[in-house]
């Protein structure tokens, strides 16, 4: 049966957006292209940006739910209570997760074995590398495609403290899913040309 | 080739060619379910991916992550170095043992190696350079104490096997306490010893004015893991929310009290934590779909039935649990092994009689050598990448320090009171 949103829950989301929002301003520098720099010349990278801004809500709203899970408990227990905070901290988490793990992609820094692939010359290097691709393509794209199909078919169901459809935590797969699918099609764009691609890991001391 | 023998072929020849962890989980389990005789629709996938990760618990990871990248960032390691440095700097190997105590203190307010190898390795690494050590011995000294911190409690690898084995995770946590200090003790035993043959560097001894300035400099570090373990201990918090708790800590102790942490580097954190969460979370959700096509075709009843028909013997049943954890270790990451083949090795554990803080201590100490073990060794390959070193150079100096791990965990598996003392005087059964 649904049932409406809490409204605090509304109200704490816009204003973690705007929370947001402003961390990403603070980071322009990543986003805001200065006029004349760069290939692409000036303008704005509204995929980083987006990439950004969501990524800050997403543990933004990871912090703040488990950290009002404890306050309200021992500091408010008299006077509120809400029992959103858990079920909220775990939506929050499937889709933080899995938005990182579609930026990953982007910048080809999934963790694998490459141990072999070190000795491999350049040119079997490429080879390899175009064949992971393709498996990733031949498995995520059937695994998006029936992700949707089974989140749909949960559309119908709502869950317990947020009144949400449940469909909200089986989205990520599909979303991520599909963005992960087209940020391999670009890598093995990349590697054709030969464009080096960047990490984005940060590991420099 | 019966149906699970082209999994495990799929699943090594995609490994080995450097496909993605993830990947390589979900595509052997789509040809596992695929050759399957009862037919499993296929999206079930998805939602086994969805649900693998859709534990509270699980959020503890983020927020340790979150807490390494500030604690670094906001001055609060290099704080907890230079303490450390008023008091062991002086000894031979002065820097290795200051290693060794940063991480101990580390893992008591972080939960994750990955996480306290990047934070005391991004410091320490280049520090111990400058000081005269080979890069790749001070490499390998990081792998060796970064494995104390998910032994020391809070502990994501504990976590994990509380939940995919229902057990207290208080008493897990309290388990790894002695155990992940004796190693501790240990690795600055063989740092000495190490030090001495091949006469590395000592710092000065400090004059005692400066000892005392340098411990009330970093005492409020030390807060953070009070906060952190005594609201676990207390019950104050569950593990997730001890994390929030200690990132919080950190922040204000990094923003207020050293003042070195901003809001505009706190932001630069948060976008590095998402993705190193990204990053795991996804090989938690491709392994929870492997468990499923694992479990399927009965391999993990089979290899406990081998386990189990080794002996009756529990001493000896934890030998070869050891040995099939250090292979299993070096090849599969700590999660899928974690969530696939603790929970079928269960039901022999508790028939031999075997005590559930014990055996997941085993389990967890070597998961964690595993990560610093090749092939699959992400804390090796992490350290590598950090002090731009070859895994050649790497294991020239890590194999007397992986002995003495070695040698540290059969203490621990010949000695079960090591594990169960703690927990049992803090937390007993009723």
């Amino acid at each position: 049966m649904m049932m409406p949103v809490p409204g605090e829950v509304t109200a704490l989301v816009f204003i973690l957006v705007f929370v947001a929002l402003f961390l990403s301003w603070l980071l322009r520098g990543d986003w805001l292209r200065r006029r004349g720099r760069g290939e692409n010349g000036g303008g704005i990278d509204f995929w980083k940006l987006v990439e950004d801004t969501v990524s800050h809500f997403l543990l933004l709203a990871m912090l703040v739910s488990a950290a009002l899970q404890v306050l309200v408990r021992y500091l408010l227990s008299d006077t509120i209570t809400m029992p959103w905070t858990e079920e909220f901290g775990r939506l929050v988490m499937v889709w933080g997760a899995l938005w990182g793990a579609a930026q990953l992609q982007r910048t080809d820094d999934h963790i694998g074995m490459s141990v072999i692939f070190d000795q491999l010359p350049p040119r079997a290097q490429l080879a390899v590398r175009l064949f992971g691709d393709v498996v990733t393509l031949a498995v995520l794209v059937p695994v998006a495609w029936y992700g949707w199909k089974a989140a749909v078919s949960l559309d119908i169901m709502y869950t317990i403290a947020l009144g949400l459809p449940l469909s909200v935590f089986a989205y990520p797969i599909p979303v991520a899913g599909a963005l992960i699918v087209l940020h391999t099609v670009s890598l093995m764009v990349r590697r054709v040309r030969g464009v080096p691609i960047q990490s984005s890991v940060n590991t420099e001391m | 080739m019966s149906p699970l023998a082209v999994v495990l072929v799929v699943f090594f020849a995609l490994f080995f060619l450097r496909v993605p962890i993830a990947i390589v989980l979900i595509a052997s389990s789509l040809v596992g379910l695929w050759l399957a005789p009862t037919g499993i629709k296929f999206s079930t996938v998805a939602t086994t991916m969805w649900q693998g990760i859709n534990h509270f618990v699980l959020m503890a990871i983020p927020f340790f992550i979150l807490m390494g990248d500030l604690a670094l960032a906001s001055g609060v390691t290099q704080r907890l170095a230079n303490l450390a440095k008023a008091f062991v700097g002086h000894v031979a190997g002065g820097l290795a043992h200051v290693s060794v105590i940063v991480n101990i203190i580390m893992a008591g307010m972080s939960g994750s190696d990955l996480a306290d190898a990047a934070a005391t390795g991004k410091l320490l690494i280049p520090g111990m350079r400058r000081a005269g050590y080979p890069v790749s011995y001070a490499a390998s000294i990081i792998g060796g104490a970064a494995t104390i911190g998910p032994l020391i409690p809070p502990s994501i690898a504990f976590i994990i096997f509380a939940a995919a084995t229902e057990t207290s995770v208080g008493r897990l946590f309290l388990g790894g306490a002695v155990p992940g200090l004796l190693l501790g003790v240990f690795l600055m035993v063989q740092a000495y010893i190490v030090a001495r043959r091949n006469d590395y560097p000592r710092e000065p001894r400090m004059p005692y004015r400066e000892r005392v300035r340098a411990t009330a400099v970093g005492l409020p570090v030390l807060v953070i893991p009070v906060i952190v373990l005594g609201s676990i201990l207390t019950g104050i918090a569950t593990p997730t929310e001890a994390a929030v708790l200690g990132v919080i800590a950190v922040v204000l102790v990094g923003g207020l009290f050293y003042r070195e942490l901003t809001v505009k580097s706190f932001a630069r954190e948060m976008l590095n934590t998402i993705k190193t969460i990204g990053a795991v979370f996804l090989i938690i959700s491709a392994a929870a779909v492997f468990g499923r096509v694992l479990t399927l075709y009965g391999a993990a009843d089979a290899l406990a039935t081998w386990l189990t028909g080794l002996t009756d013997e529990p001493l000896v049943f934890l030998l070869g649990v050891n040995v099939v954890y250090l292979l299993l270790g070096s090849m599969v990451d700590t999660v899928p092994i974690l969530l696939v083949f603790v929970p079928i090795l269960m039901p022999t554990v508790e028939a031999l009689g075997i005590d559930v803080v014990h055996f997941g201590v085993i389990t967890v100490f070597n998961l964690l050598i595993g990560l610093i073990t090749p092939p699959y060794g992400l804390t090796m390959y992490l350290l590598c990448r950090i002090s731009g070193i070859s895994l050649q150079q790497f294991w020239q100096h890590m194999w007397p320090i992986f002995l003495t791990m070695v040698v540290a965990l059969l203490l621990v598996t010949f000695f079960p009171v090591l594990t169960t003392w703690l927990p049992n005087l803090v937390m007993p059964v009723r």
